[in-house]
Protein backbone atom coordinates (compact mmCIF):
# COMPACT_ATOMS: atom_id res chain seq x y z
CA UNK A 1 0.00 0.00 0.00
CA UNK A 2 1.31 3.69 -0.99
CA UNK A 3 0.75 6.23 2.17
CA UNK A 4 0.27 9.55 1.56
CA UNK A 5 3.41 10.44 3.87
CA UNK A 6 5.18 8.20 0.84
CA UNK A 7 4.11 10.11 -1.76
CA UNK A 8 5.02 13.26 0.02
CA UNK A 9 8.65 11.63 0.28
CA UNK A 10 8.75 10.92 -3.12
CA UNK A 11 7.78 14.27 -3.80
CA UNK A 12 10.71 15.51 -1.52
CA UNK A 13 13.02 13.29 -3.46
CA UNK A 14 12.38 14.48 -6.61
CA UNK A 15 12.02 18.29 -5.59
CA UNK A 16 8.36 18.82 -6.21
CA UNK A 17 6.53 21.47 -4.21
CA UNK A 18 3.14 20.02 -4.01
CA UNK A 19 0.16 21.42 -2.61
CA UNK A 20 -1.88 19.45 -0.68
CA UNK A 21 -4.42 19.05 -3.28
CA UNK A 22 -1.86 17.82 -5.65
CA UNK A 23 -0.71 15.20 -3.04
CA UNK A 24 -4.42 13.65 -2.48
CA UNK A 25 -4.84 13.39 -6.06
CA UNK A 26 -1.54 12.07 -7.69
CA UNK A 27 -1.48 9.46 -4.00
CA UNK A 28 -4.73 7.62 -5.47
CA UNK A 29 -3.19 7.55 -9.22
CA UNK A 30 0.10 6.77 -8.10
CA UNK A 31 -1.21 3.75 -6.26
CA UNK A 32 -2.98 2.59 -9.41
CA UNK A 33 0.51 2.91 -11.39
CA UNK A 34 2.36 1.35 -8.73
CA UNK A 35 -0.05 -1.64 -7.84
CA UNK A 36 0.19 -2.68 -12.07
CA UNK A 37 3.94 -2.41 -11.65
CA UNK A 38 4.15 -4.86 -9.26
CA UNK A 39 3.16 -7.62 -11.53
CA UNK A 40 6.84 -7.62 -12.06
CA UNK A 41 7.11 -9.39 -8.73
CA UNK A 42 5.13 -12.02 -9.45
CA UNK A 43 8.04 -13.96 -11.93
CA UNK A 44 11.48 -14.98 -10.38
CA UNK A 45 13.94 -13.92 -12.60
CA UNK A 46 17.20 -14.99 -10.24
CA UNK A 47 18.91 -16.52 -13.21
CA UNK A 48 18.03 -13.76 -15.72
CA UNK A 49 21.30 -11.63 -16.48
CA UNK A 50 20.00 -8.05 -16.78
CA UNK A 51 21.46 -6.93 -19.92
CA UNK A 52 19.70 -5.95 -23.08
CA UNK A 53 22.05 -4.57 -25.34
CA UNK A 54 25.88 -5.33 -25.41
CA UNK A 55 28.49 -3.57 -27.52
CA UNK A 56 31.89 -4.22 -27.73
CA UNK A 57 34.07 -0.66 -27.88
CA UNK A 58 37.56 -1.53 -27.84
CA UNK A 59 38.80 2.12 -29.18
CA UNK A 60 39.92 5.38 -27.76
CA UNK A 61 39.41 8.69 -29.07
CA UNK A 62 42.40 11.06 -30.16
CA UNK A 63 43.83 13.43 -27.39
CA UNK A 64 43.10 16.51 -29.26
CA UNK A 65 41.62 19.92 -28.37
CA UNK A 66 39.39 21.48 -30.49
CA UNK A 67 37.31 25.10 -29.84
CA UNK A 68 33.60 24.75 -30.00
CA UNK A 69 33.14 28.76 -30.63
CA UNK A 70 29.79 28.38 -32.20
CA UNK A 71 27.64 27.55 -29.03
CA UNK A 72 27.01 31.18 -27.34
CA UNK A 73 25.40 30.03 -23.92
CA UNK A 74 25.40 33.74 -22.67
CA UNK A 75 21.74 34.24 -24.04
CA UNK A 76 20.49 31.13 -22.46
CA UNK A 77 19.84 32.87 -18.80
CA UNK A 78 19.25 36.65 -18.53
CA UNK A 79 20.45 36.00 -14.34
CA UNK A 80 24.39 35.57 -15.38
CA UNK A 81 27.69 38.05 -14.47
CA UNK A 82 30.60 37.88 -15.60
CA UNK A 83 30.58 34.25 -17.25
CA UNK A 84 29.14 32.85 -13.92
CA UNK A 85 25.23 31.72 -13.73
CA UNK A 86 23.13 33.37 -10.90
CA UNK A 87 22.07 30.44 -8.55
CA UNK A 88 19.87 30.33 -5.52
CA UNK A 89 21.82 30.05 -1.87
CA UNK A 90 23.10 26.80 -0.46
CA UNK A 91 21.04 27.45 2.87
CA UNK B 1 0.48 25.12 -59.10
CA UNK B 2 -2.23 25.23 -57.32
CA UNK B 3 -2.61 22.27 -54.09
CA UNK B 4 1.34 21.90 -54.17
CA UNK B 5 0.97 20.79 -50.51
CA UNK B 6 -0.35 17.53 -51.70
CA UNK B 7 2.76 16.71 -53.43
CA UNK B 8 5.07 14.25 -51.67
CA UNK B 9 8.65 15.03 -50.99
CA UNK B 10 9.94 12.60 -54.20
CA UNK B 11 7.25 15.43 -56.08
CA UNK B 12 8.45 18.76 -54.70
CA UNK B 13 12.33 17.92 -55.31
CA UNK B 14 11.50 17.08 -58.81
CA UNK B 15 9.45 19.97 -58.97
CA UNK B 16 11.96 22.07 -57.90
CA UNK B 17 15.05 20.73 -59.72
CA UNK B 18 12.80 20.82 -63.32
CA UNK B 19 11.41 24.34 -62.25
CA UNK B 20 7.70 23.88 -62.36
CA UNK B 21 7.27 25.76 -59.82
CA UNK B 22 10.11 27.55 -57.20
CA UNK B 23 10.46 26.67 -53.36
CA UNK B 24 9.05 30.26 -52.14
CA UNK B 25 5.72 28.82 -54.10
CA UNK B 26 5.77 25.70 -51.80
CA UNK B 27 6.24 27.77 -48.58
CA UNK B 28 4.14 30.28 -49.32
CA UNK B 29 1.23 27.49 -50.45
CA UNK B 30 2.30 25.63 -46.58
CA UNK B 31 2.33 28.86 -45.19
CA UNK B 32 -1.25 29.44 -46.41
CA UNK B 33 -2.77 26.22 -45.34
CA UNK B 34 -0.66 26.09 -41.71
CA UNK B 35 -2.82 29.68 -41.77
CA UNK B 36 -6.18 28.63 -42.57
CA UNK B 37 -6.40 24.94 -40.81
CA UNK B 38 -4.29 24.75 -38.09
CA UNK B 39 -6.50 26.30 -35.48
CA UNK B 40 -8.95 23.09 -35.75
CA UNK B 41 -5.81 20.68 -35.85
CA UNK B 42 -3.32 22.94 -33.53
CA UNK B 43 -0.23 20.90 -34.35
CA UNK B 44 2.21 23.93 -34.74
CA UNK B 45 3.80 25.02 -31.38
CA UNK B 46 5.74 27.70 -33.50
CA UNK B 47 6.22 28.77 -37.09
CA UNK B 48 9.64 29.37 -38.63
CA UNK B 49 9.65 33.57 -39.63
CA UNK B 50 12.97 32.33 -41.60
CA UNK B 51 11.48 29.91 -43.31
CA UNK B 52 10.07 32.14 -46.58
CA UNK B 53 13.86 34.18 -46.39
CA UNK B 54 15.55 30.60 -46.50
CA UNK B 55 13.08 29.49 -49.30
CA UNK B 56 13.94 32.56 -51.06
CA UNK B 57 17.74 32.37 -51.05
CA UNK B 58 17.72 29.00 -52.43
CA UNK B 59 15.59 29.85 -55.33
CA UNK B 60 18.24 32.81 -55.94
CA UNK B 61 21.41 29.98 -56.01
CA UNK B 62 18.91 27.59 -57.99
CA UNK B 63 18.14 30.66 -60.70
CA UNK B 64 22.29 31.22 -60.57
CA UNK B 65 22.95 27.68 -61.41
CA UNK B 66 24.45 27.05 -58.14
CA UNK B 67 24.29 23.91 -56.16
CA UNK B 68 21.64 22.68 -53.55
CA UNK B 69 21.38 20.24 -51.34
CA UNK B 70 19.51 16.74 -51.87
CA UNK B 71 16.80 18.16 -50.05
CA UNK B 72 15.99 21.47 -51.42
CA UNK B 73 12.23 22.68 -51.42
CA UNK B 74 11.24 20.10 -48.72
CA UNK B 75 9.50 21.69 -45.82
CA UNK B 76 10.30 19.83 -41.89
CA UNK B 77 7.96 19.97 -39.20
CA UNK B 78 10.47 19.38 -35.89
CA UNK B 79 8.85 17.76 -32.89
CA UNK B 80 9.32 20.46 -30.21
CA UNK B 81 11.61 18.43 -27.68
CA UNK B 82 14.05 18.40 -30.93
CA UNK B 83 16.44 21.32 -30.54
CA UNK B 84 16.69 23.62 -33.29
CA UNK B 85 18.99 26.91 -32.89
CA UNK B 86 17.65 29.99 -32.36
CA UNK B 87 13.91 28.54 -32.81
CA UNK B 88 12.27 28.15 -29.07
CA UNK B 89 12.10 25.20 -28.11
CA UNK B 90 9.27 24.32 -25.62
CA UNK B 91 8.71 20.10 -25.04
CA UNK B 92 4.91 21.29 -24.52
CA UNK B 93 6.58 22.31 -20.97
CA UNK B 94 5.95 25.77 -19.07
CA UNK B 95 8.98 24.94 -17.47
CA UNK B 96 10.74 25.41 -21.12
CA UNK B 97 8.29 28.03 -22.54
CA UNK B 98 11.02 30.71 -23.47
CA UNK B 99 13.91 28.63 -24.05
CA UNK B 100 16.00 29.23 -27.04
CA UNK B 101 18.89 26.62 -27.57
CA UNK B 102 21.65 27.68 -28.72
CA UNK B 103 22.79 25.05 -30.79
CA UNK B 104 20.68 22.61 -33.52
CA UNK B 105 20.16 18.86 -33.10
CA UNK B 106 22.13 16.38 -35.18
CA UNK B 107 19.47 15.49 -37.02
CA UNK B 108 17.95 19.23 -37.76
CA UNK B 109 21.75 20.01 -38.68
CA UNK B 110 22.36 17.19 -41.51
CA UNK B 111 18.60 18.17 -42.55
CA UNK B 112 19.78 22.12 -42.90
CA UNK B 113 23.27 20.97 -44.50
CA UNK B 114 21.09 19.47 -47.16
CA UNK B 115 18.62 22.51 -47.43
CA UNK B 116 15.62 21.00 -46.19
CA UNK B 117 13.74 24.24 -44.56
CA UNK B 118 12.29 23.97 -41.14
CA UNK B 119 8.90 25.12 -41.24
CA UNK B 120 8.01 25.39 -37.46
CA UNK B 121 7.73 23.25 -34.19
CA UNK B 122 5.30 20.68 -33.34
CA UNK B 123 3.00 19.60 -30.66
CA UNK B 124 3.37 16.67 -28.07
CA UNK B 125 2.50 15.38 -24.83
CA UNK B 126 5.11 17.43 -22.80
CA UNK B 127 8.64 16.46 -22.50
CA UNK B 128 7.27 13.84 -24.91
CA UNK B 129 5.41 11.74 -21.71
CA UNK B 130 2.07 10.45 -23.08
CA UNK B 131 0.05 8.39 -26.06
CA UNK B 132 -2.54 11.37 -26.64
CA UNK B 133 -0.90 14.86 -26.57
CA UNK B 134 -3.61 15.91 -24.99
CA UNK B 135 -0.81 16.60 -21.79
CA UNK B 136 1.15 19.65 -23.44
CA UNK B 137 1.01 22.92 -21.95
CA UNK B 138 -0.45 24.31 -25.27
CA UNK B 139 -3.52 22.19 -25.39
CA UNK B 140 -4.05 18.87 -27.27
CA UNK B 141 -3.99 18.73 -31.00
CA UNK B 142 -7.16 17.33 -32.97
CA UNK B 143 -7.00 14.45 -35.59
CA UNK B 144 -7.31 15.46 -38.59
CA UNK B 145 -9.64 12.64 -39.88
CA UNK B 146 -12.41 13.93 -36.90
CA UNK B 147 -10.82 16.60 -34.88
CA UNK B 148 -13.05 15.38 -31.81
CA UNK B 149 -10.72 12.70 -31.78
CA UNK B 150 -7.01 12.22 -30.40
CA UNK B 151 -4.10 12.35 -32.57
CA UNK B 152 -2.27 9.98 -30.47
CA UNK B 153 1.06 10.69 -28.93
CA UNK B 154 3.31 11.67 -28.08
CA UNK B 155 4.26 12.95 -31.60
CA UNK B 156 0.80 13.60 -32.46
CA UNK B 157 1.61 17.51 -33.80
CA UNK B 158 4.00 15.54 -36.11
CA UNK B 159 1.76 12.92 -37.34
CA UNK B 160 -1.50 15.54 -37.27
CA UNK B 161 0.87 18.16 -39.23
CA UNK B 162 1.62 15.04 -42.15
CA UNK B 163 -2.00 14.04 -42.42
CA UNK B 164 -3.42 17.69 -42.90
CA UNK B 165 -0.48 18.45 -45.31
CA UNK B 166 0.74 20.98 -43.23
CA UNK B 167 4.19 20.06 -43.92
CA UNK B 168 6.01 17.71 -46.72
CA UNK B 169 7.67 15.38 -43.80
CA UNK B 170 8.27 15.61 -40.06
CA UNK B 171 10.59 14.40 -37.00
CA UNK B 172 8.88 12.47 -34.00
CA UNK B 173 10.62 10.46 -31.04
CA UNK B 174 9.70 7.31 -30.23
CA UNK B 175 10.33 5.79 -26.47
CA UNK B 176 7.41 3.43 -26.13
CA UNK B 177 4.97 3.75 -29.42
CA UNK B 178 5.90 7.89 -29.82
CA UNK B 179 6.02 8.03 -33.50
CA UNK B 180 3.83 4.89 -34.49
CA UNK B 181 1.18 4.93 -32.56
CA UNK B 182 0.12 8.65 -33.96
CA UNK B 183 1.14 7.64 -37.68
CA UNK B 184 -1.90 4.81 -37.02
CA UNK B 185 -4.04 7.07 -35.72
CA UNK B 186 -3.77 9.64 -38.16
CA UNK B 187 -3.24 7.36 -41.24
CA UNK B 188 0.42 8.45 -42.18
CA UNK B 189 3.80 6.19 -42.07
CA UNK B 190 6.03 6.68 -39.17
CA UNK B 191 9.07 4.60 -38.77
CA UNK B 192 10.89 3.58 -34.92
CA UNK B 193 14.60 3.23 -36.50
CA UNK B 194 16.93 0.36 -34.86
CA UNK B 195 18.19 1.65 -31.29
CA UNK B 196 21.29 3.95 -32.18
CA UNK B 197 20.91 4.71 -35.90
CA UNK B 198 19.70 7.95 -35.25
CA UNK B 199 21.73 10.63 -32.97
CA UNK B 200 19.84 11.60 -30.16
CA UNK B 201 22.40 14.27 -29.89
CA UNK B 202 19.54 17.68 -29.29
CA UNK B 203 16.78 15.42 -28.37
CA UNK B 204 15.53 16.20 -24.98
CA UNK B 205 15.79 13.58 -22.97
CA UNK B 206 13.25 11.47 -21.71
CA UNK B 207 14.25 7.59 -21.68
CA UNK B 208 17.20 7.51 -22.79
CA UNK B 209 17.72 3.79 -23.63
CA UNK B 210 14.42 3.04 -25.05
CA UNK B 211 14.12 6.19 -27.56
CA UNK B 212 14.98 7.01 -31.14
CA UNK B 213 14.10 10.16 -33.11
CA UNK B 214 11.93 9.33 -36.76
CA UNK B 215 10.52 10.35 -39.62
CA UNK B 216 6.71 10.66 -40.53
CA UNK B 217 6.05 11.32 -43.94
CA UNK B 218 2.62 10.24 -46.66
CA UNK B 219 4.85 7.84 -48.44
CA UNK B 220 7.37 4.93 -47.44
CA UNK B 221 9.48 6.55 -49.81
CA UNK B 222 9.46 10.05 -48.31
CA UNK B 223 10.86 8.16 -45.13
CA UNK B 224 13.75 6.23 -46.69
CA UNK B 225 15.37 9.91 -48.28
CA UNK B 226 14.92 11.35 -44.70
CA UNK B 227 16.32 8.38 -43.22
CA UNK B 228 19.36 8.65 -45.57
CA UNK B 229 19.66 12.15 -44.28
CA UNK B 230 19.42 11.31 -40.65
CA UNK B 231 20.68 8.13 -39.82
CA UNK B 232 24.33 7.38 -39.30
CA UNK B 233 27.23 7.50 -36.23
CA UNK B 234 27.62 10.79 -34.49
CA UNK B 235 30.50 11.41 -32.24
CA UNK B 236 28.34 13.16 -30.43
CA UNK B 237 26.10 10.95 -29.71
CA UNK B 238 27.94 7.52 -28.38
CA UNK B 239 24.96 5.37 -28.05
CA UNK B 240 24.87 5.56 -32.22
CA UNK B 241 26.28 2.52 -34.21
CA UNK B 242 29.33 2.86 -36.23
CA UNK B 243 28.69 0.36 -38.40
CA UNK B 244 27.08 2.84 -40.55
CA UNK B 245 28.26 6.11 -41.34
CA UNK B 246 26.63 7.26 -44.41
CA UNK B 247 23.00 5.55 -44.98
CA UNK B 248 22.11 4.23 -48.89
CA UNK B 249 18.48 2.71 -48.30
CA UNK B 250 16.66 2.47 -51.19
CA UNK B 251 12.70 2.12 -51.42
CA UNK B 252 12.50 0.39 -54.62
CA UNK B 253 10.16 -2.02 -55.72
CA UNK B 254 12.11 -5.09 -55.44
CA UNK B 255 10.26 -8.52 -54.25
CA UNK B 256 11.68 -10.69 -52.04
CA UNK B 257 10.44 -14.38 -50.53
CA UNK B 258 9.82 -13.03 -47.03
CA UNK B 259 7.57 -14.59 -43.99
CA UNK B 260 5.70 -12.89 -41.98
CA UNK B 261 5.04 -13.49 -38.30
CA UNK B 262 1.47 -12.67 -37.02
CA UNK B 263 2.10 -12.30 -32.99
CA UNK B 264 -0.96 -14.01 -32.60
CA UNK B 265 -1.55 -12.31 -28.55
CA UNK B 266 -1.73 -8.53 -29.99
CA UNK B 267 -4.07 -9.42 -32.87
CA UNK B 268 -6.16 -11.19 -30.68
CA UNK B 269 -6.38 -8.49 -28.12
CA UNK B 270 -7.56 -5.95 -30.38
CA UNK B 271 -10.66 -4.36 -31.32
CA UNK B 272 -12.22 -6.56 -33.75
CA UNK B 273 -12.41 -4.17 -36.41
CA UNK B 274 -8.83 -3.89 -36.46
CA UNK B 275 -8.56 -7.87 -36.53
CA UNK B 276 -10.37 -7.72 -39.52
CA UNK B 277 -8.44 -5.46 -41.10
CA UNK B 278 -4.97 -6.97 -40.09
CA UNK B 279 -6.41 -10.20 -41.41
CA UNK B 280 -7.39 -8.70 -44.44
CA UNK B 281 -3.60 -6.96 -45.06
CA UNK B 282 -2.18 -10.82 -44.68
CA UNK B 283 -4.75 -11.63 -47.37
CA UNK B 284 -3.25 -9.04 -49.61
CA UNK B 285 0.70 -10.11 -48.53
CA UNK B 286 -0.10 -13.90 -49.19
CA UNK B 287 -1.61 -13.13 -52.95
CA UNK B 288 2.00 -11.44 -53.30
CA UNK B 289 3.97 -14.38 -52.69
CA UNK B 290 4.53 -13.98 -48.76
CA UNK B 291 4.41 -16.51 -46.73
CA UNK B 292 2.80 -16.25 -42.82
CA UNK B 293 2.34 -17.41 -40.09
CA UNK B 294 0.98 -17.33 -36.20
CA UNK B 295 4.06 -17.00 -34.04
CA UNK B 296 3.11 -16.33 -30.19
CA UNK B 297 5.50 -13.63 -28.35
CA UNK B 298 4.65 -13.45 -24.33
CA UNK B 299 4.88 -9.77 -23.75
CA UNK B 300 2.86 -10.15 -20.22
CA UNK B 301 5.31 -8.35 -18.09
CA UNK B 302 6.79 -6.00 -21.20
CA UNK B 303 4.09 -3.31 -20.72
CA UNK B 304 5.06 -3.17 -16.49
CA UNK B 305 8.84 -3.02 -17.56
CA UNK B 306 8.98 -0.55 -20.05
CA UNK B 307 7.07 2.24 -17.63
CA UNK B 308 9.34 1.14 -14.68
CA UNK B 309 12.24 1.83 -16.68
CA UNK B 310 10.88 4.78 -18.65
CA UNK B 311 9.47 6.37 -15.17
CA UNK B 312 13.28 5.64 -14.06
CA UNK B 313 15.01 7.31 -16.63
CA UNK B 314 12.98 10.35 -17.00
CA UNK B 315 13.31 10.80 -12.92
CA UNK B 316 17.12 10.98 -13.45
CA UNK B 317 16.82 12.87 -16.62
CA UNK B 318 13.89 15.74 -15.59
CA UNK B 319 16.27 16.09 -12.60
CA UNK B 320 18.47 18.67 -14.80
CA UNK B 321 15.27 21.11 -14.62
CA UNK B 322 16.66 23.78 -11.99
CA UNK B 323 15.71 26.99 -13.89
CA UNK B 324 19.44 27.99 -13.93
CA UNK B 325 20.57 26.69 -17.65
CA UNK B 326 17.30 26.92 -19.33
CA UNK B 327 14.13 27.57 -18.28
CA UNK B 328 11.77 30.43 -17.54
CA UNK B 329 12.28 33.98 -15.99
CA UNK B 330 12.47 33.26 -12.05
CA UNK B 331 15.43 35.15 -10.22
CA UNK B 332 16.96 33.16 -7.73
CA UNK B 333 17.32 36.25 -5.39
CA UNK B 334 16.23 35.38 -1.65
CA UNK B 335 15.83 31.86 -2.77
CA UNK B 336 17.44 28.95 -1.03
CA UNK B 337 18.22 25.85 -3.22
CA UNK B 338 16.03 23.45 -2.48
CA UNK B 339 13.05 25.40 -2.20
CA UNK B 340 13.81 27.51 -5.40
CA UNK B 341 14.25 23.95 -7.23
CA UNK B 342 11.14 22.66 -6.05
CA UNK B 343 9.04 25.61 -6.19
CA UNK B 344 10.28 26.23 -10.14
CA UNK B 345 9.48 22.12 -11.01
CA UNK B 346 5.61 22.55 -10.59
CA UNK B 347 5.72 23.88 -13.10
CA UNK B 348 5.82 20.50 -14.91
CA UNK B 349 2.51 19.30 -15.54
CA UNK B 350 0.67 16.30 -13.56
CA UNK B 351 1.86 13.59 -16.08
CA UNK B 352 5.53 14.43 -15.67
CA UNK B 353 4.93 15.10 -12.26
CA UNK B 354 3.55 11.90 -11.50
CA UNK B 355 6.26 9.57 -13.61
CA UNK B 356 8.97 11.83 -12.18
CA UNK B 357 7.88 10.12 -8.70
CA UNK B 358 7.19 7.03 -9.90
CA UNK B 359 10.35 7.08 -10.80
CA UNK B 360 11.90 7.78 -8.13
CA UNK B 361 9.93 5.45 -6.32
CA UNK B 362 11.21 2.36 -8.41
CA UNK B 363 14.76 3.50 -8.08
CA UNK B 364 14.64 4.12 -3.60
CA UNK B 365 16.93 1.23 -2.23
CA UNK B 366 14.37 -1.32 -0.80
CA UNK B 367 12.88 -1.16 -3.87
CA UNK B 368 15.27 -0.87 -6.88
CA UNK B 369 15.31 -5.16 -7.22
CA UNK B 370 11.70 -5.34 -6.87
CA UNK B 371 10.89 -2.75 -10.14
CA UNK B 372 13.71 -1.65 -11.48
CA UNK B 373 16.12 -4.37 -11.49
CA UNK B 374 13.39 -6.90 -12.29
CA UNK B 375 12.31 -4.51 -15.37
CA UNK B 376 15.36 -4.90 -16.66
CA UNK B 377 15.79 -8.61 -16.22
CA UNK B 378 12.42 -8.83 -18.06
CA UNK B 379 14.02 -7.10 -21.03
CA UNK B 380 16.50 -9.38 -21.23
CA UNK B 381 13.89 -11.85 -21.78
CA UNK B 382 12.23 -10.13 -24.22
CA UNK B 383 15.22 -9.74 -26.32
CA UNK B 384 16.04 -13.27 -26.31
CA UNK B 385 12.11 -14.33 -27.16
CA UNK B 386 12.27 -11.50 -30.04
CA UNK B 387 15.98 -12.91 -31.37
CA UNK B 388 14.60 -16.58 -31.09
CA UNK B 389 11.62 -15.56 -33.31
CA UNK B 390 13.84 -13.70 -36.12
CA UNK B 391 15.30 -16.96 -37.04
CA UNK B 392 11.37 -18.39 -38.08
CA UNK B 393 10.56 -15.39 -39.28
CA UNK B 394 11.86 -12.17 -41.72
CA UNK B 395 9.23 -9.63 -40.45
CA UNK B 396 6.58 -9.62 -37.17
CA UNK B 397 3.19 -8.29 -37.95
CA UNK B 398 0.84 -6.88 -35.58
CA UNK B 399 -1.76 -4.12 -35.78
CA UNK B 400 0.27 -0.79 -34.36
CA UNK B 401 -2.98 -0.06 -31.72
CA UNK B 402 -5.20 -1.94 -30.13
CA UNK B 403 -7.97 0.40 -30.15
CA UNK B 404 -9.49 2.67 -32.53
CA UNK B 405 -8.63 6.55 -32.20
CA UNK B 406 -10.83 8.01 -29.26
CA UNK B 407 -12.85 11.40 -28.30
CA UNK B 408 -10.17 13.99 -26.75
CA UNK B 409 -10.58 13.41 -22.71
CA UNK B 410 -12.27 10.26 -23.11
CA UNK B 411 -9.10 8.30 -20.93
CA UNK B 412 -7.71 11.32 -19.76
CA UNK B 413 -8.78 10.40 -15.69
CA UNK B 414 -7.11 6.85 -16.01
CA UNK B 415 -3.65 6.36 -16.04
CA UNK B 416 -3.57 2.70 -16.20
CA UNK B 417 -5.99 2.34 -19.51
CA UNK B 418 -4.29 5.01 -20.91
CA UNK B 419 -1.19 2.90 -20.82
CA UNK B 420 -2.36 -0.29 -21.59
CA UNK B 421 -2.43 1.43 -25.76
CA UNK B 422 1.01 0.92 -25.20
CA UNK B 423 1.01 -2.37 -25.48
CA UNK B 424 1.60 -3.33 -29.29
CA UNK B 425 4.64 -1.02 -29.57
CA UNK B 426 6.65 -1.07 -26.40
CA UNK B 427 8.77 -4.15 -27.44
CA UNK B 428 10.46 -2.42 -30.16
CA UNK B 429 11.58 0.50 -27.91
CA UNK B 430 12.71 -2.69 -24.91
CA UNK B 431 14.75 -4.90 -27.63
CA UNK B 432 15.96 -2.03 -29.82
CA UNK B 433 14.41 -3.14 -32.72
CA UNK B 434 13.03 -1.39 -35.43
CA UNK B 435 9.84 -0.73 -36.21
CA UNK B 436 7.05 0.98 -38.88
CA UNK B 437 3.47 1.88 -38.85
CA UNK B 438 1.78 1.74 -42.18
CA UNK B 439 -1.01 3.22 -42.89
CA UNK B 440 -4.03 0.06 -43.10
CA UNK B 441 -7.61 0.73 -43.51
CA UNK B 442 -10.47 2.83 -41.82
CA UNK B 443 -13.03 2.16 -39.31
CA UNK B 444 -16.24 4.65 -39.26
CA UNK B 445 -13.75 6.39 -40.82
CA UNK B 446 -10.81 6.27 -37.89
CA UNK B 447 -7.41 5.38 -39.47
CA UNK B 448 -5.50 2.04 -38.30
CA UNK B 449 -2.32 1.25 -39.09
CA UNK B 450 -0.13 -2.15 -39.58
CA UNK B 451 2.46 -2.14 -37.63
CA UNK B 452 5.81 -4.41 -38.93
CA UNK B 453 9.00 -5.30 -37.15
CA UNK B 454 12.50 -6.62 -38.19
CA UNK B 455 15.37 -7.22 -36.75
CA UNK B 456 18.17 -5.09 -35.90
CA UNK B 457 19.94 -3.36 -38.29
CA UNK B 458 17.68 -4.77 -40.86
CA UNK B 459 15.91 -1.20 -41.74
CA UNK B 460 16.47 -2.25 -45.94
CA UNK B 461 14.28 -5.29 -45.58
CA UNK B 462 11.97 -3.42 -43.53
CA UNK B 463 11.36 -0.71 -46.11
CA UNK B 464 11.32 -3.34 -49.00
CA UNK B 465 8.47 -4.67 -47.24
CA UNK B 466 6.79 -1.68 -46.25
CA UNK B 467 6.89 -0.59 -49.94
CA UNK B 468 5.35 -3.58 -51.21
CA UNK B 469 2.78 -3.10 -48.31
CA UNK B 470 1.98 0.50 -49.47
CA UNK B 471 1.43 -0.95 -53.04
CA UNK B 472 -0.95 -3.52 -52.65
CA UNK B 473 -3.28 -1.79 -49.60
CA UNK B 474 -3.11 1.25 -52.45
CA UNK B 475 -4.95 3.80 -49.25
CA UNK B 476 -5.42 7.05 -51.04
CA UNK B 477 -7.54 9.10 -48.93
CA UNK B 478 -6.92 12.61 -47.65
CA UNK B 479 -8.42 13.66 -44.68
CA UNK B 480 -11.49 16.38 -45.72
CA UNK B 481 -9.55 19.68 -44.74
Amino acid sequence: MVTIEHVKHLAWLSRLDLTNDEIENYHIEIEKIIRYLDRLDSISLSDVEPRHYERRVSEFRDDIIYDDNQTDLSKTTKYSKEGYVKGPRMR
Amino acid sequence: MSKLFTLSAEQIISGVRNREFTIEDYVIQLLERINDIDDKIKAFITINDEALNTARKLDKKIKSQEAVGSLAGIAVGIKDNICTKDIKTTCASKLLQEYIPPYDATVVRRLKERDAIIIGKVNLDEFAMGSTTEFGSYGPSHNPWNPDYVVGGSSGGSAASVAALECTVSLGSDTGGSIRCPASFCSVVGLKPTYGLVSRFGLVSYSNSLEQIGPLGRTVSDIVMIMNVIAGFDENDNTTRNEIKTPGFVASDVKRPVRYGLIKELVEASDPAISKLVYSSLDLLSSNDCKWEEVSLNSDYALASYYTIAMAEASSNLARYDNLRYGFDFDPEGYEWNSYFSKIRNNFGDEVKRRIMIGSHVLLSGYYAKYYLKAQKVRSILRHEVKKLFKQVDVLISPTMPVLPFKIGENIDDPVKRYLIDTNTVVANLVGTPAISLPAGFSDNLPIGLQLMTDEMQEQLLFDVSKMYESVASIKRRPDL
